[in-house]
């Protein structure tokens, strides 16, 4: 029996995204419209980022200049780079969940210049959105299965064919492509959470050292003890999102895994709101890069 | 190796190899300036190399991070990144790959900032390498590998301390295994 699960459902969903254009960019044009756009949770904003660009582009005065190596497009989310290496759906949640008005669009804006190379990865082909997605996939199979075999023991065309039913959202093409990554009960999860203004978490967690029907606050207690000090529901306890969903936390893992993980092979969760006094990492410092002199006796080069 | 030998084997590293220093959080950080032949950017340019080793917790195996910035704060692009390591990369290790094929760009794990990387998806299979030849330091013996690859000479007396010191293991042979000098150092291909 198909449920909406099994039929691909969450591979269907789109989010709704509203993204204007750099203030510094409107010089000339009294405020251009926003431009609206659906994008499939499952997909990726560097692949929509071409649609966006020739939008706003169209509008530029004639003879706007810019500079090939340094101004390349990106976006911006709540005042910060967007990190677009992460599937939309969870960027989405992670920005939107929790907000009074669930339908309203994730605002973004466009910026055609000064490229934020300190902060955010380029990503202006397929190919490097490709070669991360191959990545996470690789990443989520050595946690599983504790090697990489499945997916080294691709071939090229079994990889591109992968790849296209993720790009066209071909959701009974990609399982049938990638039963091999879910062959059997994993040695370690998969899952990243997302929390806001920090990188992702994201510990492996040996499936052995957990209770036998794990449930999702066991991983988040072990995870995040700080804003999980139980596995049980408490009162105040953040919410955990996917698919613009709160998840309970006696949700059992297995059954996350199967239904609920990213064509990357991933479960990615959002954690948007922290409970208030929440140190804002809550299992790692947020670190400034660090400064200070360097050695001043350089090692010998070749 | 797991997190711990990774810390021990760390600290062992930066006693005899003080420019490495380590950073709380969990990583060895190398940090230099290098005044060099960067050509086509400025002649003379002094390009500011930010090496980390950092665990990763996915793969259990360390994780080369390097960060390149010219003297003005800027980062380098990844042509240029690439172009400044295979200008530096040692004979030794060419057969290994030019840069495009082993460093991408990534968020640091800590850090969450752009560095670039050798992704560690095959490194457990090169620790396995140095474990069935009974290296008595693998950590060392995968640093001195993955220097190479982006130019930086182990020094003559740090080499010689891990392949004549280090912890007993397997009644290996306390002298290198090939009567090559000291400091050069070769490795199988991974």
């Amino acid at each position: 029996m198909a449920d909406f699960f099994s039929s691909g459902g969450l591979w269907r969903d789109e989010v709704l995204v509203s993204v204007t254009l750099d203030p510094e960019e409107r010089t000339t044009i009294s405020n251009p419209e926003p431009y609206f756009c659906l994008v499939p949770r499952v997909s990726y904003f560097p692949l929509v980022l071409p649609e966006i660009e020739r939008y706003f582009r169209a509008l530029l005065p004639a003879g706007t200049t810019f500079d090939a190596t340094k101004d390349l497009p990106w976006l911006e989310v709540q005042g910060q780079p967007l990190r677009w290496q992460h599937p939309v759906g969870c960027l989405y949640d992670l920005y939107t969940a929790g907000k009074a008005d669930v339908s309203a669009p994730l605002p973004l804006v466009l910026h055609l210049r000064k490229f934020p190379t300190a902060t955010i990865i380029p990503m202006h082909s397929p190919e490097a959105v490709r070669a991360e997605f191959m990545q996470m996939v690789k990443e989520a199979t050595f946690l599983r299965d504790g090697n990489i075999k499945a997916v080294n023991s691709l071939v090229k065309e079994q990889t591109e064919q992968i790849i296209a039913a993720m790009t066209n959202r071909d959701y009974a093409l990609f399982e049938r492509l990638t039963e091999a990554f879910r062959g059997q009960e994993p040695l370690r999860f998969p899952i990243r959470v997302h929390l806001p203004g920090t990188t992702h978490v994201q510990l492996p967690i040996l499936a052995a050292e957990m209770p036998a029907e794990c449930t999702l606050g066991d991983v988040m207690a072990r995870l995040l003890p700080t804003l999980f000090p139980s596995p049980a529901p408490a009162e105040g306890s953040p919410a955990v999102v996917a698919f613009g969903a709160a998840l309970p936390l006696s949700t059992p893992v297995g059954w996350l895994l199967r239904r609920m993980a990213y064509p990357d092979q991933f479960l990615h969760l959002a954690v948007p709101q922290l409970p208030p006094g929440a140190p804002p990492c809550p299992t790692r410092p947020r670190c400034p890069p660090s400064s200070g002199p360097p050695p001043h006796r350089p090692p010998r080069r070749g | 190796m797991d997190q711990t030998a990774f810390r021990v084997q760390a600290l062992q590293i930066i006693e005899r190899w003080p420019e490495w220093r380590w950073i709380p959080e969990g990583y060895m950080q190398l940090r230099w300036t290098f005044a060099g032949k960067c050509q086509e950017a400025a002649s003379g340019d002094v390009v500011d190399e930010d090496v980390h080793i950092v665990w990763s917790q996915s793969y259990r195996v360390p994780v080369l991070y390097m960060h390149l910035s010219h003297s003005d704060g800027a980062s380098f692009t990844v042509e240029e990144a690439f172009d400044f390591v295979s200008r530096n990369q040692m004979a030794s290790s060419s057969s290994l790959g030019d840069p495009w094929s082993f460093l991408t760009k990534t968020e640091h794990p800590v850090l969450g900032v752009p560095f670039l990387h050798v992704h560690p998806c095959r490194t457990p299979d090169l620790m396995a390498l140095f474990a069935r030849e009974g290296s008595a330091a693998p950590l060392f013996t995968w640093l001195s590998l993955v220097m190479s690859l982006i130019g930086v000479r182990v020094p003559g007396a740090v080499a010689s301390a891990f392949v004549q010191e280090g912890p007993a293991a397997n009644g290996r042979s306390e002298e290198g295994d090939d009567g090559l000098p000291p400091d050069e150092l070769t490795f199988p291909a991974p």
